[in-house]
């Protein structure tokens, strides 16, 4: 590993002065994951899976498919095992757990009424933005920002593409939207 | 003869209902896990909480003189047990700041929708009826505690 770390500080230093990498594979002592970015799997996927169906199903104002897909995204939930998780999103994922259930469910008893549906969605992704940051994902995903969602307070979901795909606006304004942050 | 047999079973079916009362929601609406203790409630929200979220959201109902017919009283008492399960604002303290976030949230949607309070409470409850202020007042209170717990 030490070996590893003085070449690639070597082949850095020839090549781009990329401090930020150095000080990574200098002090990263506890678990070797968050070097390996986008390949490794993450126990929260099926969450993220779920989370993205409601996604795409509000983009497209498609109230029923947000509907089953929130079932799913509680089922993962009801099913999930946090001893799967790193100790340090262990805390994370208890904290996000019961939020999360309570919007599912609210997106499922909502179908018809797909406003109501999107305001649950805004707080849930508040959680799944925290708990990726904890866990990881398998994917890239991105963090996009919608500027006009509730009168202009503004809202942000978490998307699979950085192609802009609004589940606020719906096909209303589908490419409203800006890609905020990368998470790996 | 069948129609006056029925009838008569309708009759006893109802008298018996009236021996099974519900449970009542008699305790205490503040205390040390109140939303009054873990965040500031100016007292002209207090109101309007008071007079038309309490009976269902808090630990305390004040209840009409019919809550003793059955089955209205089993009605009442559902729609105090759902609304508790939903959000209690007598224990509110016991959330997490992520779930009090989350509950903050929904009130201001809810108001701004008109989904609360209940349409069925305000027939009987003209009084928890919100003015177009009283409404605003509510949103911006709820968004604001939202803000703040979201920092």
């Amino acid at each position: 590993m030490k070996l590893l770390s003085l070449l690639s500080i070597a082949i850095f230093l020839a090549a781009c002065n990329n401090n930020q990498e150095k000080q990574e594979t200098a002090t990263s002592v506890t678990d070797s994951s968050d070097v390996a970015v986008a390949a490794v799997q993450s126990p929260v996927d099926p969450i993220v899976t779920a989370y993205l169906d409601i996604q795409k199903a509000l983009a497209a104002d498609d109230d029923v498919s947000a509907a089953n897909a929130a079932q799913n995204l509680a089922e993962s939930l009801k099913t999930f095992d946090a001893s799967s998780l790193q100790e340090a999103a262990r805390p994370v994922y208890q904290d996000v757990e019961e939020d999360m259930k309570e919007h599912a469910d609210h997106i499922y008893d909502n179908k018809g009424n797909i406003a109501h549906q999107r305001e649950h969605f805004d707080i849930l992704s508040r959680d799944v933005y925290d708990l990726v940051k904890a866990a990881g994902s398998s994917q890239t995903l991105y963090k996009t920002h919608c500027p006009m969602y509730k009168k202009n307070k503004g809202a942000y979901w978490i998307a699979s593409s950085k192609e802009v795909s609004n589940p606020y606006m719906g096909q209303k304004m589908p490419d409203c939207g800006e890609v905020q942050e990368e998470l790996k | 003869m069948r129609w006056r047999n029925l009838a008569l079973g309708v009759v006893a079916v109802v008298i018996l209902m009236q021996f099974f009362q519900p449970e009542k929601n008699t305790g205490q609406r503040q205390g040390p896990q109140s939303l009054e203790a873990v965040m500031p409630v100016p007292g002209p929200v207090k109101q309007v909480l008071e007079k038309a979220c309490y009976n269902c959201h808090s630990n305390h109902t004040d209840y009409p003189w019919y809550t003793h017919v059955q089955p209205l009283g089993w009605w009442l008492a559902h729609h105090v047990e759902e609304g508790k399960a939903e959000l209690n604002f007598s224990e509110f303290g016991q959330l997490s700041a992520r779930r009090q976030l989350s509950k903050m949230k929904s009130v201001a949607g809810s108001v701004e929708e008109g989904s609360m309070p209940l349409p069925s409470y305000l027939w009987t409850h003209p009084e928890a009826r919100l003015t177009d202020a009283e409404k605003q007042l509510i949103m911006e209170w709820a968004r604001m505690s939202a803000d703040s717990l979201s920092r």
